[in-house]
């Protein structure tokens, strides 16, 4: 039986993203060094399709594995070490592949607004190894 | 009685800066934060930068995103939205490879930039940009002629060494 589709953003949501993280040798061989803290990734608030305020996802990386993820707020999310973010139009392009994070963050679309640049750059392929987990989970998106 | 000569200091933080207009330019803003950061964590770099003079354009063909960095010497680096004036050099290419100009090993005695076989990531970024030179995907323009100022910019913007 198909896995049925999970509400994005949302706590099942997270707990999904952390098995496929986790479940990704990829990440795993690229995030190996990764002792650099945790990683936020906020969807901006969205009232008209139901997001009413600043809504974020708190990654607990370290070494390669991910050991917690959970849906926090804005508040909350701008303590971890690095803060990616983009409103719910364009983590749904990242989620179903059609925005690469690299391009993003370049034609300003995704925002580091917090976190160590030369940091984000060595890791660059851990990056899109975590954003590439994201298409592992079978996504709703709350606008469709 | 004349003011005292104003010599940067290795103390002194780097002057870098986005130029009015490239505040919507995200690779413009990820530079910005490179290069700063990078000389913050680094001092050892800021010699190099203090001494680069010149202009360098930089395009992500598939992002459609493109600046200038304007260096003078003494340590000042502008960043300017787009293309601006006649660059000394020119680097065009796809987003990957042009990040991973960042991530190159840094020139070992031969001039080369070998990676450490061990060093998975550094051998991925050495083919990404071989690679892509090889396909005709990424040009450097204005090499030959500003091969000092390259090597200076490859040790400011290199988050290795």
């Amino acid at each position: 039986m198909a896995p049925s589709n999970i509400r994005f953003p949302s706590a099942e949501w997270c707990a999904a993203y952390k098995d496929a993280i986790n479940a990704n040798p990829a990440y795993q061989a690229a995030g190996t060094d990764w002792t650099h803290g945790p990683v936020s990734m906020v969807v901006t608030a969205e009232p008209a399709i139901g997001i009413a305020e600043d809504t974020a996802m708190w990654l607990d990386l370290h070494q390669g594995t991910c050991r917690d993820c959970r849906l926090v707020s804005r508040a909350e999310a701008e303590n971890a070490s690095f803060v990616i973010v983009a409103s719910y139009a364009r983590w749904k392009e990242v989620i179903r592949g059609l925005l690469d994070p690299t391009k993003g963050m370049m034609q300003n679309r995704l925002k580091l607004t917090k976190g160590h640049m030369p940091t984000m750059v060595k890791f660059v392929t851990a990056s899109k190894e975590l954003v590439a987990s994201t298409s592992r989970v079978p996504t709703q998106f709350v606008d469709e | 009685m004349p003011p005292p000569m104003l010599r940067p200091q290795p103390h002194m933080p780097a002057d870098v800066q986005l130029a009015p207009g490239a505040e919507e330019n995200g690779l413009a803003m990820m530079l910005r934060d490179l290069v700063s950061q990078n000389l913050d964590a680094k001092p050892h770099k800021l010699g190099d930068f203090r001494a680069l003079q010149g202009s360098v354009s930089i395009v992500a063909d598939d992002a459609d995103v493109a600046l200038t960095m304007r260096f003078e010497a003494g340590g000042k680096l502008t960043i300017h939205d787009g293309i601006v004036g006649i660059p000394d050099v020119t680097i065009r290419g796809p987003s990957d490879a042009v990040l991973a100009l960042s991530n190159m090993p840094l020139a070992t005695r031969l001039g080369l930039p070998i990676p450490d076989p061990r060093d998975r990531e550094a051998v991925k970024t050495v083919r990404t940009v071989m690679g892509a030179m090889r396909e005709g995907k990424l040009h450097v323009y204005g090499m030959a002629f500003h091969l000092p100022m390259m090597m200076r910019l490859t040790k400011v913007m290199s988050v290795n060494g």
